[in-house]
């Protein structure tokens, strides 16, 4: 073996995780090679700072609080109100009457007109390569999205 | 849910097993309020997946599964978190994200001593990955067979995140504190 081998091995070596054979290599070479021992008693320390840091106390408590938080998550569900026809169409007029007002307060005040282009932006979006503001058409009537990129400021 | 003679069995393993993952979960987090988050976390999994147990199974090594687990999926969530704070800005106020530290404050960690102190600072730089490996098979004792079955992997790759997270350790020891770590120093 080689010292770049060997020196893959050494955790294994130290913790007698490689084959006999892999074994009585290592050891054969870490008696001829003064690196290669030196690296191997390095990560032996590391090794051994860890074995001997002491067990760290569990706070005042943690059992009880651990056993507690098994009942809290054995607690069943919030129930679902059972959907029915009524509960529907109570949420379906609830959605239209918030619809109207939505559909009031952004409402352009004037219609477009095809003198105007795309005089009613209402926001913009940025998709990560271009810039695009949703404008409503002056054909369709739609909102749809104006790239910014192509403008003329040259953006 | 888990009822009866199963649910007092469970606690039963509970308070035979969560001082010993209590210290696992502290040497991983680096702070006891988020050891502590941790353990709760990872019990309550247990919990809920108690009929999936296999009793003929130590019940430590099926937490530690657990608590690897959960333990990975949290850093990595923070790395993505972090990511997003150092990439992106804010898309309405174009201010950096607001992300708290997750480094463990120096007053926050459980320190028993300087080199106590120390060693739980190099654990907090190494890859998760790393730190979980290296923690199973030097403090917890495991074999590279039951870590690679706590982590799901092959024993080959147990095998290269011990190593690396070993000298992971030994660069950052070495490189604090040069005297009194001399011997780690890479030859």
């Amino acid at each position: 073996m080689n010292c770049a081998t060997v020196r893959s091995l050494l955790s294994a070596y130290l913790d007698s995780e490689l084959s006999g054979s892999e074994m009585q290599q290592v050891r054969a070479h870490l008696e001829e090679c003064a690196d290669c021992r030196a690296e191997c008693d390095g990560l032996r320390d590391v090794k051994s700072l860890l074995r001997g840091l002491p067990p760290c106390c569990a706070p005042d408590g943690l059992e009880d609080r651990l056993k507690a938080s098994l009942r809290h998550a054995e607690l069943p569900s919030p129930v679902l109100v059972e959907p029915t026809v009524a509960t529907g169409l109570t949420l379906a007029a609830a959605a239209a009457v918030a619809g109207f007002f939505v559909y009031t307060l952004v409402r352009p005040a004037t219609e477009p007109t095809l003198a105007g282009e795309y005089p009613h932006a209402t926001h913009r979006q940025i998709d990560g390569t271009r810039d695009f503001e949703r404008a409503r058409s002056p054909f369709s009537g739609h909102t749809i999205p104006v790239s910014l990129d192509d403008g003329p400021s040259g953006r | 849910m888990v009822t009866g003679a199963r649910r007092e069995l469970f606690e039963s393993l509970l308070v035979q097993t969560y001082q010993q993952l209590f210290h696992l979960a502290l040497r991983l987090t680096g702070r006891r309020a988020d050891a502590e988050d941790l353990l709760q976390e990872s019990f309550v999994r247990a919990y809920r997946f108690f009929h999936r147990f296999d009793e003929s199974l130590p019940f430590s090594s099926w937490l530690y599964r657990i608590m690897t687990n959960a333990y990975i999926d949290e850093m990595r969530r923070r790395g993505r978190l972090k990511a997003s704070s150092l990439d992106e800005p804010h898309p309405e106020t174009g201010a950096a994200w607001d992300v708290r530290d997750d480094g463990p404050s120096p007053e926050a960690v459980v320190l028993n001593s300087e080199m106590d102190a120390e060693i739980q600072e190099a654990l907090n730089q190494m890859t998760p990955e790393f730190r979980v490996a290296v923690l199973l098979a030097d403090m917890q004792g495991l074999s590279y067979e039951e870590i690679s079955e706590v982590m799901n992997t092959s024993v080959g790759t147990v095998r290269s995140r011990i190593h690396r997270g070993r000298k992971q350790l030994r660069k950052y020891l070495s490189g604090v504190n040069p005297d009194k770590y001399k011997r780690m120093i890479e030859s």
